[in-house]
């Protein structure tokens, strides 16, 4: 009986012109989406390049200099050897980046990819929690937000499937057909799962479509396909539960539709932007004035006081290091100073950082309760261009700071000339892939999906009992 | 007639459970975010009004100092919320909130509180912006849909004409009806805004934001008249009750979510904005080259030194009765100023023209224009943004050119560089004071929006005369 069922309806469906109208608008919405994403992520690969092609240029520039510092060493002309011969001057001068580069699948999911500025210039004096440069972005247009494949997918998906399956039942009620259905030996019920299965594995069908299609034109990584294909078949999943709830309340296709765009709006629109409330009460993100003003203060300040404090202040800071001898004070003003500002200047910032992890703690605790930012973080952590991704390769760049900061205080307090060898040997930034753990999202959502498909069973339940 | 045919509508619209529970939520979701947007606001001013005051007390207790290191110390400016941040707070969590200000750079804005969250920031907040711009449309198409069809499928429709109403009576009614109901949600807004902003009197002594608040409510009053025009026409016009609703949930689907996102991007494609690497790289380049490129920054200050020498008429800097590194960083200023002018010029014009090429779509949109129009006369929109970084860079222009003149007149000599000012010189200096642009000036940037507006009313109002209503397509 179901396979009569499924049979006839789809015949019925490919004479629907609302399906074919819904089919071409899925299409249409994302090609210009996909076109979009893929533009908006060469432009942002191109600047990542320009940065990879800078630190690389001034290598090749800074190269012939420090050839001769290996060829001539301590008998090198004076004016070559205190200028690029010294550490922090060799720092200053190879201009070295750490760069943000998020897979080729965020053009389908940008995230807070344009949001961040994608790279970090890694040097000793750098207070890498204030990023040097702010990325440029028209506010008005990150208000508005990308039409990325993600939006599609997250916003319009659903939204097709409530048009397909609004009236699954009420409208054979409403023509005096279901009656004749059930003489027929077909239960109400039965009919609605089929035909909201159908819409789901048509849905489903066109979503991996153009999934494979993205994928292909963007050249994303196709490991990450089956996630996008599993998170959409239980997002679509997780609608069509509602769908199959709603409408076994028995009401009319007008109240169907009014009662699933109203769950559309609470899911999409009014559950994210409560957690957003609620996480702007509980944790509110200030402008750090404090901290800027203290940071601009240690700078400042730091360098009047007497070497002695200081260096007491870097043992008590760096107890790994405290058996370091001081032989010559303007290495210790240089590299003591250094290590003792950027440890004050990182107390100072821990707060800055403590909110954001807060927030995001926060939201993962609700994620239950908004399954359309579960489904959305499945997708843009999967192409590593969510803020967590950034707080990843923020703590790479704090980690390679501190490297450089080591490698530099242990060449100026050894009193090492700096060759060739040294600078290939000044730390770089190299990207190394982070395990995104999306397995609690994936979990989450199955449970939100066998939660609405529990609610439908219940009322199929209620209206036998009745 | 039209009275009556409203005090029906109203009666029904009442009497519907969906529809009085829908009004009912979006009443009180309303009061909800005006209250706590109120609550926001004060939170948000009070932290910004703090940072600025802990940063001047900074300046003026930096001690005395050189001018020179001063400007390097520089300052921080915060930018101030709009009062009416509670309706609508704009781009203000995307445009950053502080601005640092020393010598030698212009910075652009900084720390953006939704750079600091996660993607959740793109769904949007909950405010009273949202409400009135997404929700309470959606409740007017609800609203156009029922009061239609709910006759038609009734068959009071047909009993209705034939007694005599006119076709424009009964679908003005019932425009008007749905008209009072969204704009009783308003008054709600209304009487909890005045009550929120009288009590606090010193924020509302400038009658700007009386003529601001004006004309969000006359903006608003007008967007739904439209909207409630659209829905009536367009329920009327499609007799098949549930692909009337369909095509009334795509229409503000449609508006709401998909077009203005398609806009958006599609200007920003036409008007790339320059990455910040390539941004600041091309100002480095000509500042040191020249901004025509052959005109390097040596050159430049041996014909000031020059100049210079030739006014005073002597030989050598030493010789000079004022300290020439003050002239000569004042002069680089000027130069710089120039490079940011071109540059900073450039990138204002490029959002602009983003802006301009968004304000055409509410041709299409009339959404678009009510949301740039809501952002203009609550004073959060881009160009307020821009208004007051213009504001920022010529109060740091005089700081340093303050600094930069005391160096070099104050008494000092060439090479001096441990002559220092005093503290108290220092905290005399002007502290930033923005005033923000009036509303006639944020009117003025949103012409397109208004005309768009304007015509988006006169068309519909035109529709309801076509001779395409008879009664056969109501019934």
């Amino acid at each position: 009986m179901v396979r009569t069922i499924f049979r006839y309806e789809f015949k019925q469906l490919l004479r629907n012109k609302v399906l074919w109208g819904m089919a071409i608008f899925l299409v249409l919405c994302s090609a210009y989406a996909i076109g979009y994403g893929r533009r908006d992520y060469q432009q942002f690969s191109n600047q990542i390049s320009e940065v990879q092609q800078k630190q690389a240029e001034t290598y090749q520039k800074l190269l012939p200099r420090y050839d001769s510092l290996s060829k001539l060493g301590e008998k090198a002309p004076q004016a070559l050897k205190g200028e690029y011969g010294d550490p922090s001057m060799a720092d200053w001068f190879y201009r070295r980046y750490a760069t943000w580069t998020p897979s080729t699948l965020s053009a389908l999911a940008i995230g807070q990819r344009d949001q961040q500025t994608p790279f970090q210039r890694i040097r000793m004096f750098r207070n890498v929690l204030v990023p040097e440069l702010e990325e440029i972005n028209n506010p008005e247009q990150l208000l508005t937000g990308n039409f990325d494949l993600g939006f599609v997918l997250v916003y319009l998906l659903p939204l097709l499937l409530i048009v397909l399956g609004f009236n699954a039942l009420s409208h054979d009620r409403e023509q005096g057909m279901l009656a004749l259905v059930q003489v027929q030996g077909v239960r109400p019920a039965q009919l609605m799962r089929t035909r909201l299965f159908l819409h789901f594995l048509i849905l489903w069908g066109m979503a991996a479509l153009l999934i494979t299609v993205a994928f292909a034109w963007v050249n994303a990584d196709w490991q990450q396909w089956p996630l996008w294909m599993i998170a959409t078949g239980l997002w679509l999943l997780f609608w069509s539960g509602i769908l199959a709830w709603v409408n076994q309340w028995r009401q009319s296709s007008a109240f169907n539709a009014t009662v699933l765009a109203g769950s559309w709006i609470l899911i999409l629109i009014l559950l994210p932007a409560a957690v957003n409330f609620l996480n702007d009460k509980v944790h509110p993100i200030e402008p750090p004035a404090e901290f800027m003003a203290a940071a601009r203060d240690i700078e400042y300040q730091e360098w009047e006081r007497p070497v002695a404090q200081v260096v007491a202040d870097f043992r008590r800071l760096r107890p790994d290091l405290s058996s370091i001898a001081i032989r010559d004070t303007q290495a210790a003003q240089i590299y003591f100073y250094n290590e003792v500002i950027m440890s004050k200047i990182n107390l100072q910032g821990t707060n800055l950082q403590t909110t954001r992890f807060k927030r995001m703690a926060l939201e993962k605790k609700t994620a239950l309760f908004n399954p359309a930012y579960a489904y959305h973080t499945l997708l843009t952590q999967s192409a590593g261009s969510e803020i967590s991704n950034y707080e990843d390769w923020f703590s790479q760049v704090k980690q390679v700071s501190t490297q450089n900061r080591d490698y530099l205080r242990s060449l100026g307090f050894n009193k090492k000339l700096v060759t060739r060898k040294e600078l290939d040997e000044l730390p770089v930034y190299k990207a190394s892939l982070t395990s995104t753990n999306v397995l609690g999202n994936l979990l989450l959502m199955l449970f939100l999906c066998l939660l609405t498909w529990g609610l439908a069973a219940f009322q199929t339940r209620k209206a036998l009992a009745l | 007639m039209l009275k009556q045919i409203i005090q029906n509508e109203w009666r029904i619209a009442w009497r519907e459970r969906q529809l009085s529970v829908l009004w009912l939520l979006i009443a009180a979701l309303l009061l909800f975010a005006t209250l706590s947007g109120w609550q926001n606001f004060q939170r948000i001013q009070h932290e910004r009004q703090e940072a600025a005051d802990l940063m001047r007390k900074k300046w003026e207790g930096q001690g005395a100092q050189n001018p020179h290191s001063s400007a390097h110390y520089g300052t921080y400016v915060f930018k101030p919320s709009s009062i009416l941040y509670f309706l609508d707070p704009g781009i203000d969590k995307f445009s950053g909130v502080s601005l640092r200000l020393e010598g030698h750079v212009q910075h652009g804005l900084a720390f953006a509180p939704a750079a600091e969250q996660s993607s959740l920031s793109r769904f949007g907040d909950l405010n009273t912006g949202l409400i009135l711009q997404v929700l309470v449309p959606l409740l007017l198409l609800f609203l156009a849909f029922n009061s239609v069809q709910r006759e038609r499928s009734s068959g009071s429709m047909r009993l209705l004409l034939a007694q005599g109403i006119s076709i424009r009576t009964l679908l003005w009614g019932k425009i008007l009806a749905n008209w009072s109901v969204s704009l009783v949600l308003l008054l709600l807004v209304v009487l909890l805004g005045l009550g929120l902003s009288f009590s606090q009197g010193q924020l509302t002594q400038n009658p700007d934001v009386w003529t601001r608040f004006g004309g969000l409510l006359l903006l608003y009053a007008v967007y739904y008249l439209i909207i409630g025009m659209l829905g009536i026409q367009l329920a009327a016009a499609v007799r098949q009750p549930a692909f009337g609703l369909l095509l009334l949930l795509g229409v503000w689907v449609s508006s709401s979510i998909v077009l203005p996102k398609m806009a958006s991007t599609w200007a920003e494609q036409r008007h790339p904005l320059l990455g910040i690497m390539q941004f600041n790289q091309q100002m480095r380049e000509e500042r040191e080259k020249g901004l025509n490129g052959h005109d390097p920054e040596d050159e430049r200050s041996k014909r000031f030194e020059q100049k210079i020498l030739a006014k005073y008429q002597v030989e050598k800097l030493s010789a000079l009765p004022i300290n020439y590194d003050g002239l000569l960083m004042q002069e680089d200023e000027y130069y710089g100023n120039a490079v940011w002018d071109k540059h900073f010029g450039k990138h204002y014009q490029n959002l602009q023209k983003q802006s301009q090429q968004l304000a055409l779509t509410s041709f299409v949109n009339p959404f678009q224009a009510l949301r740039n129009l809501s952002l203009a006369c609550a004073n959060t929109d881009l160009y307020q943004f821009l208004h007051f970084q213009k504001a920022a860079e010529m109060y740091r222009r005089d700081l340093i050119r303050g600094l930069n003149e005391k160096m070099a007149y104050g008494g000092s000599k060439t090479g001096d560089w441990e002559w220092k000012v005093s503290q108290k010189w220092l905290a005399e200096r002007p502290d930033f004071n923005y005033v923000p642009p009036a509303m006639g000036w944020s009117l003025q940037q949103r012409k397109t929006e208004i005309i768009a507006l304007a015509s988006w009313l006169l068309l519909l109002c035109a529709t309801l005369f076509l001779p395409w209503w008879k009664a056969a397509r109501l019934i």
